[in-house]
């Protein structure tokens, strides 16, 4: 079975499985490493953490699929475990989607969502937003359902509605995506405890996925709440950008005033600790094994 | 010469359509001023489709670094139809410029822009004029020439083709004005246009019929870029390369 197999039946086993899916969004494929060896089961790629790791830009559409998928191939390369890719507004139409569906089925994502913003679109806790017609959407949900090669791809619809027209055509928003074909849903950006609760009373019997920022428009929950909800899915997607920004700009801040990094040194790994996290052993192993060996002709 | 200077020059300056560096290499080799880096012949190459808006702009620019890598050959660069609104086109004009473009073609599509006629549609021309307004505040260079591409002639006819250009040129919202989309229709009126205003025209050879008939660079036209006729050549030619390794069995 090859990886890319492997993994969107991995995806699909959790999701469906009853337990939480609990996901970090990582801004590239070192931080997808850190995440899979200390315990996470599956990775989210995500246009926040993209934007800023790759372009330092805020989320405001700036990232493009090219950037996007780019750095998706990077993380699923880099690890082991199912990555689910955020595909924004599908960057165009149903022929756009078309191809992206194609460009990350091929590479070995274990499925993604599609989001009702109007491009270019916005992070979905930042004000400002506005969203296509339902039909539109519901074209776009199609578009992705038919160009999926494997049915274990799965497909997330997301809906940005409530900030525009409410929670309700949010929720209603996110049935005639379901009936679309959506296999996952999300709803962005609830306000309220009691937002959250309706959104996951309202698909009982489909995955739905909460999404955890800091100090972002929904209420910060811990993973037990969230699943006690009903929610299937947990995405961290900020706190890997907002930590390194933190300890870089903390250390940095040192450099500059004490000229050295020794008063630093309890907060980092050691060089010998990041060689053999990053796979040096494994990489020498590797080019040890393929060593030319000599020939008697 | 500059870009520009060769544009302000020549009575009529022809830019052929290009894909990556061969086919740069190609044109720059044949005397021409400059190549157009395109979506259409770039979409053919590079994804084997026809539509040009299935190319993201950060793959456009990589293909162009492709091209700069050689050397300083001006190539102007289809930037579409800012791949979103005016915030995108100011970065993805910044970015084309940066990767090396001499020029950058913004039309006034709708995002996605299409390449099949039909599937043409078209944004407010306010807010064309912002995404121009954007694309030149992004630009580091002032040698680095705008091109505002009118695709809506289908829509606004003739006399709005002619009031949309007298706009862009009063307000040198431009360095050049093309015009493109004309269909065998209306390819007379945009003719006749061009004695009283100057402008150029952009061609796909693949899908415009007229070129047939038509001695398109003889009919006072400021530009003609000519797209598709490269991406086209090519793959008869591959088609034909290709048919000599079959044997008569399997053929």
């Amino acid at each position: 079975m090859t990886k890319a197999a492997r993994m969107r039946q991995a995806f699909k086993q959790m999701c469906f499985s009853g337990d939480l899916v609990n996901m970090v969004v990582a801004p590239d494929a070192l931080s997808a490493k850190i995440a899979e060896r200390t315990g996470f089961k599956a990775i989210f790629q995500a246009g926040y953490a993209t934007s800023a790791g790759k372009l330092a830009q805020p989320d405001r559409g700036i990232a493009d699929f090219g950037l996007m998928s780019e750095t998706a191939r990077e993380i699923v390369n880099a690890v082991d475990i199912p990555v689910f890719v955020d595909a924004d507004t599908g960057y165009g139409d149903e022929q756009n989607i078309d191809r992206l569906v194609h460009v990350y089925e091929n590479m070995g994502a274990a499925g993604l969502f599609i989001e009702d913003q109007t491009w270019p679109k916005r992070c979905g806790h930042m004000d400002g937003k506005t969203v296509i017609s339902e039909d539109a959407m519901v074209s776009k949900i199609h578009a992705a359902v038919n160009a999926r090669q494997h049915d274990d791809f799965l497909i997330m619809s997301r809906t940005d509605a409530y900030a525009v027209t409410g929670l309700d055509d949010a929720i209603e928003r996110t049935r005639q995506y379901h009936k679309a074909g959506a296999d996952l849903v999300f709803v962005e950006a609830p306000k309220t405890k009691a937002d959250l609760q309706k959104v996951a009373d309202s698909f009982p019997d489909v995955p739905v996925m909460a999404n955890m920022i800091e100090n972002g428009k929904t209420p910060l929950l811990s993973n037990e709440e969230i699943h006690e909800m009903g929610f299937s899915i947990a995405v961290h997607p900020n706190v890997l950008i907002y930590t390194s920004t933190y300890a870089t700009e903390k250390l940095l801040k040192d450099m500059v005033e004490l000229g050295t990094t020794k008063l630093q040194l309890d907060h980092m790994v050691t060089f010998p600790q990041f060689n053999h996290f990053i796979g040096l052993d494994d990489i020498n192993a590797l080019e040890q094994k393929f060593a030319t060996a000599p020939i008697k002709l | 010469m500059q870009l520009k200077e060769t544009f302000a020059q020549a009575s009529m300056t022809t830019v052929v359509g290009t894909m990556d560096a061969q086919s740069t290499d190609t044109v720059e080799q044949s005397g021409y001023p400059a190549a157009y880096l395109n979506g259409y012949d770039v979409v053919r190459a590079e994804l084997g489709a026809t539509n040009e808006g299935l190319i993201s702009p950060s793959e456009l620019s990589a293909e162009l670094r492709h091209v700069k890598e050689r050397g300083h050959f001006p190539v102007v660069v289809d930037a579409q139809s800012g791949f979103g609104n005016q915030l995108t086109t100011y970065f993805v004009a910044q970015d084309l410029e940066r990767s090396g473009a001499a020029g950058v073609v913004l039309n006034d599509q709708i995002f996605p822009a299409h390449t099949a006629q039909d599937e043409v549609t078209m944004i407010e021309f306010s807010d064309f004029v912002a995404k121009l307004k954007a694309a030149k505040a992004s630009f580091e260079d002032p040698e680095t020439m705008l091109f505002a591409e009118l695709d809506g002639v289908q829509f606004y006819q003739a006399d709005g083709l002619r009031k949309r250009l007298q706009y862009l040129q009063e307000n040198q919202l431009a360095d050049c004005v093309l015009v493109g989309h004309v269909s065998q229709d209306q390819f007379a009126a945009v003719a006749d246009l061009a004695h009283s205003a100057s402008f150029g025209l952009v061609v796909n050879t693949v899908r415009d019929t007229f070129t047939a008939d038509q001695d398109v660079a003889s009919q006072g036209f400021k530009a003609v870029f000519y797209t598709g006729a490269l991406s086209e050549a090519r793959q008869a030619a591959e088609k034909r390369a290709v048919q000599q390794f079959l044997t008569k069995a399997e053929v």
